[in-house]
């Protein structure tokens, strides 16, 4: 099979996108035509672990990521001449003075690591380096395929970077040009981590629930993967929500005209599965929600190899 | 002495617990309580507590954002400010003018700062939107990324930038402010943490809401914030019991939670807040009623505060 | 004559292998072309290699500066895109092999190769300055407000 990579996005979270990927890993893997490798770059709350354990813990490896740069101050060098707060040198608001009102110091959390205090003060007494800003964690599932997943640090501007570096490392592990099909979490929301998600996709599946705050985000996600010109197809969560509003949410889906791979109705064992960490396929095969994620499964296999 | 208006932070570290559903319906309740009330939206990639309460939005503002902008007849082409700029967002070539790119810019300014001719003129472009909106006898205020663009704190900053100013001029103009996050531990929620005179993050009773709450209040400690969290979907298959152990045992206090109710999912859908006075939803539900739980609680925790700062005076 | 940049591995040449990946390729070659025929090779190192960020535009900055007219490219990002575009750098698509700089420089002099109009990847973007905090300018000076909401 030609490799492909595909994601789950969603334009907030909670609506059902961690879940329905560990399914449609799950089923991937019991799948003898497919050998799949799942990722998780929800970096800043990865979760996917939590379903998917690995088989051993030694075999967990990590590698801590630098791609964070923040400023230090080098006391020595300060001839106090107070310019670089009172000139306004950062633009983030993160040089204050300390208690004693005499030297400079640096909110880390705030700093951007931009470099114009180190340009600005003329005794270089900032300098900037990289911090660890998070890790990369991969391991062989218990289910059987690899797991990579980013995680990012307290303090991290650089969510989409880890991303695009996690991305890279699971191309070098091991087993990786044998995989035929990369699943990917992403993150929620539209910035920068899930633009490095998506950059790259052969297919990216948006996931909503037929509310009005679901239309308004599927809607902004939607937005984002357009840009990118790649082939998505909406999932709906909670399918059959009794709502008023269910009536301009299809009406939407047909003026546009996008494609809708599948519908999940509102099922408890999707609760349920997820209480205990499981994928829902795993936990409840029979359920309804199960057998929604099944024909999912079988109609995205069509989309990324029969239609391109 | 009359008082300063409360500050009170909704927040979890994912989304989809429910966040949004506590900040619209705290500030309810407050409402019916006779308390002037402010609500920020700061959930700026998506902000959607007007859709919950059948708002519009009003008043759009734009949120502007510095642009390097090269003054031709001024620049000597010298590359200066191009070899300084750490994202490399001026491309500079020998002899050509250099050409900023705003997708890589960080908006620190160096450029501007450091350019001997003083050839880069503070130019600025449009990276959201705040508005401001009055609904159910309530102020609304939110604030809006522009899709593509990244900047979310900037966002936020000017929406607490607004809400200074009118701390600022009219102190007394509220009794309650409270304030949504946006999902997540980042430079646009620390903000809106910052500002927090109470922090509640809001969980859910499984291994995924334990680990999200322990990021976020990860955070929170570090800034020293005082906290209780809400767990919501409590009722979520007999999970509550172990959960609020584990809470306990971590020494993290809780404000109240709210079971699975239809009459929320309800109230969510149609754009109606369940603990509106005029709403028709059922007074004796559980959610309903687990909500006038919580919200006694957090008077009796802002009383608390109250009388432990003027001890502290 | 044309000087044609190509991306490449190691220390660059014309028997080094063509790297897609154009702001984070290890060495630039560039390859002086006139009447057909190879006349000189030049290389450099990619001084974007692991850059925080704006890697594809600094990398640009290096062809502009070396007389590069022509660039043989096999992933390219928006900023790079647009970047080479203003400096009117050509672009020409690599084929998607592994491929020497020899025979890609050989493809483009007998016209075999497809001319690009813009980006064929999207942007990482992440990179950097695109995902913080921005307090756009709390400190613009004066009594005006930075940020210019004034305006
Ligand atoms: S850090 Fe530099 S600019 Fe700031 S007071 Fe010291 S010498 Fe002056
Ligand atoms: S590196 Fe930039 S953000 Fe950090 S302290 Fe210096 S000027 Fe401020
Ligand atoms: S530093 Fe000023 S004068 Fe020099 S190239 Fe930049 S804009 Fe032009
Ligand atoms: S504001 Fe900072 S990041 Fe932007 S172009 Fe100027 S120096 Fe570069």
């Amino acid at each position: 099979m030609q490799k492909k990579q595909i994601g789950i996005i969603s334009g907030k979270g909670g609506v059902g996108k961690t879940s329905l990927t560990a399914s449609l890993a799950s089923l991937a893997n019991n799948d003898p035509e497919i050998s799949p490798i799942i990722m998780d770059c929800d970096v800043d709350a990865p979760n996917l672990a939590l379903i998917l354990p690995a088989e051993n813990e030694k075999s967990i490896r990590t590698k801590d990521t630098y791609t964070t740069l923040k400023a230090t101050f080098l006391e020595e060098k300060c001839i106090h001449c107070r310019n670089c707060i009172e000139e306004n040198y950062c633009e983030f608001n993160a040089l204050e003075w300390d208690q004693n009102n005499k030297i400079p110091k640096i909110k880390y959390l705030a700093c951007e690591g931009c470099g114009a205090c180190q340009v600005l003060c003329l005794e270089h007494a900032f300098e900037i380096n990289p911090v660890k800003s998070g890790e990369i964690i991969s391991y062989k599932t218990k289910k059987g395929p690899n797991l990579v997943y980013g995680k990012t640090q307290l303090g991290s501007t650089t969510s989409g970077k880890l991303v695009s570096e996690s991305k890279e490392f699971a191309k070098n592990l091991e087993g990786f040009e044998e995989n035929d099909l990369i699943i990917i979490d992403g993150p929620p929301g539209i910035g920068c981590p899930v633009i490095a998600t998506v950059s790259g996709l052969d297919y990216v599946i948006t996931i909503c629930e037929p509310t009005p705050s679901g239309l308004h985000d599927v809607i902004r996600a939607i937005d984002v993967v357009q840009q990118f010109k790649i082939p998505f197809g909406i999932v709906i969560n909670k399918s059959d929500l009794k709502s008023s509003f269910q009536e301009e949410f299809n009406t939407f889906i047909d003026e546009t005209g996008y494609e809708v791979l599948g519908r999940i109705p509102f099922d408890l064992s999707i609760a349920q599965a997820m209480s205990h960490a499981e994928p829902v396929v795993d936990y409840a095969p029979e359920s309804k929600a199960s057998q929604a994620i099944q024909e999912i499964y079988i109609k995205l296999k069509d989309q990324i190899w029969n239609h391109n | 002495m009359p008082e300063k208006a409360k500050i009170i932070t909704v927040t979890g570290g994912k989304g989809g617990t429910g966040k949004t559903l506590v900040a619209v319906n705290l500030a309810t309740m407050f409402k019916n309580a006779g308390k002037r009330v402010l609500l920020i939206d700061g959930d700026v990639e998506n902000p959607n507590t007007y859709l919950l309460m059948n708002g519009e939005l009003e008043n759009k503002a734009p949120v502007y954002f510095f642009k390097p902008s090269i003054i031709e007849t001024k620049c000597s082409k010298c590359g200066l400010c191009s070899k300084n700029c750490a994202t490399h967002a001026l491309l500079h070539v020998d002899g050509q003018y250099p050409i900023p790119f705003l997708t890589v810019c960080s908006g620190c300014k160096l450029c501007y700062k450091i350019c001997p001719e003083e050839a880069i003129k503070e130019d600025y472009k449009t990276i959201g939107w705040t508005y401001e909106t009055k609904k159910n006898n309530m102020d609304l205020w939110i604030g809006e990324l522009k899709p593509s663009e990244a900047r979310s704190a900037a966002v936020v900053e000017a929406l607490l930038d607004n809400l200074k100013e009118l701390l600022e001029k009219e102190p007394q103009k509220y009794d309650i402010i409270v304030l949504d996050t946006a999902p997540g531990a980042h430079c646009d929620v620390e903000l809106l943490l910052e500002s927090a005179d109470l922090i509640v993050p809001v969980t859910e009773p499984t291994k995924f809401g334990k680990l999200d709450l322990l990021r976020i209040i990860e955070l929170i400690e570090l800034l020293g914030k005082p906290y209780k969290a809400i767990i919501n979907r409590s009722s979520l298959l007999g999970f509550k019991e172990k959960f609020l152990e584990e809470l306990e045992r971590k020494d993290i206090e809780i404000l109240g939670d709210i079971p699975l109710d239809d009459e929320i999912v309800q109230s969510y859908c149609q754009g109606d807040p369940l603990m509106d006075e005029n709403s028709n939803f059922n007074k004796e539900g559980e959610g309903y009623k687990s909500f006038i739980t919580i919200f006694e609680n957090l008077n009796k925790w802002i009383r608390e505060k109250k009388t432990a700062s003027m001890e502290g005076a | 004559m044309v000087i044609v940049a190509v991306p490449s591995g190691g220390n660059g040449g014309l028997t080094s292998i063509l790297n897609p990946r154009f702001g984070r390729c290890e060495s630039f070659t560039f390859v002086t072309v006139e009447d057909g025929e190879i006349k000189q090779v030049k290389t450099l190192p990619n001084a974007a290699s692991d850059a925080m960020g704006g890697a594809g535009i600094q990398a640009a900055q290096t062809l502009g500066n070396n007389n590069a007219t022509v660039a043989i490219v096999g992933n390219l990002g928006p900023n790079a895109a647009q970047a080479l575009g203003s400096l009117n750098i050509k672009l020409y698509q690599a084929p998607n092999q592994q491929i020497t700089v020899k025979d890609v420089v050989q493809e483009y002099i007998d016209g075999n190769l497809q001319e690009l109009s813009g980006a064929n990847v999207g942007s990482h973007f992440g990179m950097g300055g695109g995902f913080g905090r921005g307090r756009g300018g709390a400190g613009g000076g004066g009594g005006g407000r930075g940020r210019g909401r004034n305006l």
